[in-house]
């Protein structure tokens, strides 16, 4: 079979495998860093989160920490949390509103605009000491945002974020196009660990292969409690380019946009009804149908999941070591939504996703027992992802998706294009 | 020693046995009896710890880690545990209780709020898992002793390590 380095491929016969030395090595960890996290775009958090001048929260990024901030002049800044002194941050909150960040080592202060406005004894620096600004706090390379959703890159030569994007791009609009005044982190983080490989939870999240299996007893608790609509599983997945890809599916659980259930009563049906006109008003019909009635798995390479399934999250992953990352999962919904709908939104949520909910653990699981397999490499060296290879459509439970995000990886990491052909 | 003091002393011996039994309860697994602890419209809510280092305030309008209205959210995690298709519930994890009750008050009808401090080992495949915080409960009179008619826990971890369930708390 026709090997790259990681990958082995037969397209003829429909055959797509990936080395397991990917999960484990130490070196190809760094090598991703290098090559994957220093170069592609990497989500580093949501307009929403800044609302007000001088708003700002501190993020570790691809090993970095960062201030992601929004300055007196309104613009959105990504800056390094170190002093340019010595190093010590000079923002130690993960969260607030200032004008300024003084390092408390020796009090140098740093406007919100990153300009370093004040240093202890400043008649004792020489003439024109900052006159260059290298002094002033280091800005991230790059910073663009889409839609709201803002994003960095540390690599300043790197293509624009929306050429990046290319064809994921309406798929954010799919979720961003829900609300009428802008859609919006909902308080709170969900921060797990999992003892795994990072790409597990990449391929987990776009995986439509595994729900009737790992989450059975979900599926049995939405059936038993009458929290199912009469509508099967089923759709269609697509790479979308740069190894972004996307699972689109109907589904029998409620979706706060727009899809009703019986558990939320008859009173919610007009809310339903209403949310869904008010859609169909903005967005025409056919839009409007796709939005509320179908169910989104996105992965943007080569971290970002934002699932717009029975609630929004928007999640991302960073490894620690070859077996341990660390997740950041927030909750999303239009700013507008009302207090029963944002209710059962968050209801919806909690009874899926996170540590605590019903399938998350589930999977959580799943990761950990593939990571405790590979072990076993030197007899059983290569993962398989050949599912639906030879389709023409291929559907949700097949795996197209996932190879989209291994051509894309294995592209990246021995900077060899595949075979051009597209699946 | 006052008449009061003896009540209260009474009152704490019979709400500390009580949350002995319930840790007792949790760790033996015997869920049942665990269930009947808790009143059919009791509240059992772990808030998520917000980016200011805040717990989440406000169930109905931020991200938790748990939250039920009633105990029928409770009733659908034991029942997923006994379907035994739960991967990540069906393995005997062996847990470890130790609980500090720290505060009784009184409040009205007969109710009374308890503040508890808790750790929790949990052995699981291999690795222990050691969650900590404090709980706020209301306890309701009933019979003798008591129910719990609303447990409120904060995790201190905020850090999840592989996952959070009711027994691990």
């Amino acid at each position: 079979m026709p090997q790259n380095a990681y990958i082995m491929e037969d397209r003829a016969r429909g055959l797509f495998k990936v080395a397991r030395t990917a999960f484990v090595s130490s070196s190809l960890l760094a090598l991703e860093q290098e090559r994957i996290f220093d170069r592609c775009w990497l989500y580093l958090g949501h307009e929403s989160e800044l609302a007000k001048p001088g708003d700002f929260v501190t993020r570790a990024i691809a090993g970095r920490n960062l201030i992601f901030n929004r300055d007196s002049k309104g613009v959105v800044n990504a800056f390094y949390n170190t002093c340019t002194h010595r190093g010590a941050f000079v923002c130690r909150e993960a969260k607030g509103n200032s004008k300024l960040f003084q390092c408390f080592y020796h009090g140098w202060a740093f406007s919100n605009e990153g300009a370093l406005i004040d240093q202890p004894g400043k008649d004792a620096y020489c003439e024109g000491f900052n006159d260059n600004g290298a002094s002033n706090l280091a800005r991230v390379g790059r910073l663009e945002n889409y839609r709201g959703f803002y994003f960095i890159n540390f690599d300043r030569g790197a293509i624009r974020l929306d050429e990046y994007l290319g064809d994921a791009r309406p798929f954010i609009d799919l979720v961003a196009d829900q609300a009428e005044t802008g859609m919006e982190i909902i308080g709170g983080t969900q921060q797990y660990a999992i003892d795994a490989n990072w790409k597990l939870l990449t391929e987990n999240s776009i995986d439509g292969y595994h729900a009737a299996t790992t989450h059975a007893t979900y599926m049995d608790y939405l059936g038993n409690s009458g929290a199912l609509a009469r509508v099967g599983m089923s759709g269609g997945a697509h790479a979308l380019g740069n190894g972004h890809a996307v699972i689109e599916y109907s589904s029998p659980w409620g979706r706060p946009i727009a899809q009703w259930v019986p558990t939320w009563g008859e009173a919610a049906k007009q809310d339903v009804a209403d949310i869904k006109a008010r859609l169909v008003a903005r967005a025409g019909p056919q839009k409007a149908e796709r939005m509320s009635s179908l169910n989104r798995n996105l992965l943007i390479f080569p971290n970002l999941i934002i699932n717009d399934v029975m609630a929004i999250t928007v999640r991302t992953f960073y490894p620690l070591s070859p077996d341990r990352m660390t997740v950041n999962a927030w909750a999303m919904g239009p700013r507008e939504e009302n207090v029963a709908m944002r209710e059962r939104r968050l209801f919806n949520f909690l009874e899926f996703l996170g540590p605590g909910g019903f399938a998350t653990p589930d999977d959580v699981e799943a990761l950990e027992m593939c990571q405790r397999g590979y072990k076993n490499i030197q007899a059983v060296g290569w993962n398989d992802i050949s599912k639906g290879m030879l389709r023409e459509k291929p559907g949700t439970n097949d795996e197209s998706q996932m190879r989209a995000f291994w051509r894309q990886w294995n592209m990246l990491m021995t900077q060899t294009p595949m075979e051009a052909a597209a699946e | 020693m006052t008449i009061s003091n003896m009540r209260t002393d009474a009152q704490w011996i019979s709400v500390s046995r009580f949350l002995g039994r319930e840790a007792a309860l949790l760790d033996s697994r015997d869920w049942d009896a665990w269930l009947d602890l808790y009143t059919e419209d009791a509240e059992y809510w772990v808030p998520a710890w917000d980016d200011d280092g805040q717990p989440t305030a406000n169930p109905q309008r931020e991200i938790s880690l748990i939250y039920y209205p009633n105990r029928g959210g409770l009733e659908d995690r034991v029942f997923r545990i006994r379907t035994g298709r739960s991967a990540s519930a069906n393995q005997a994890t062996r847990t470890c209780h130790s609980v500090q009750l720290l505060q009784v008050e009184e409040t009205a009808n007969g109710r009374v709020r308890a503040r508890a401090n808790w750790n929790v080992h949990s052995f699981q495949e291999g690795r222990t898992i050691l969650y900590y915080g404090w709980s706020d409960y209301e306890l309701t009179p009933d019979g003798d002793g008591w129910r719990i008619s609303k447990r409120k826990s904060l995790v201190l971890n905020d850090i999840a390590d592989t996952m959070l369930d009711f027994y691990m708390i």
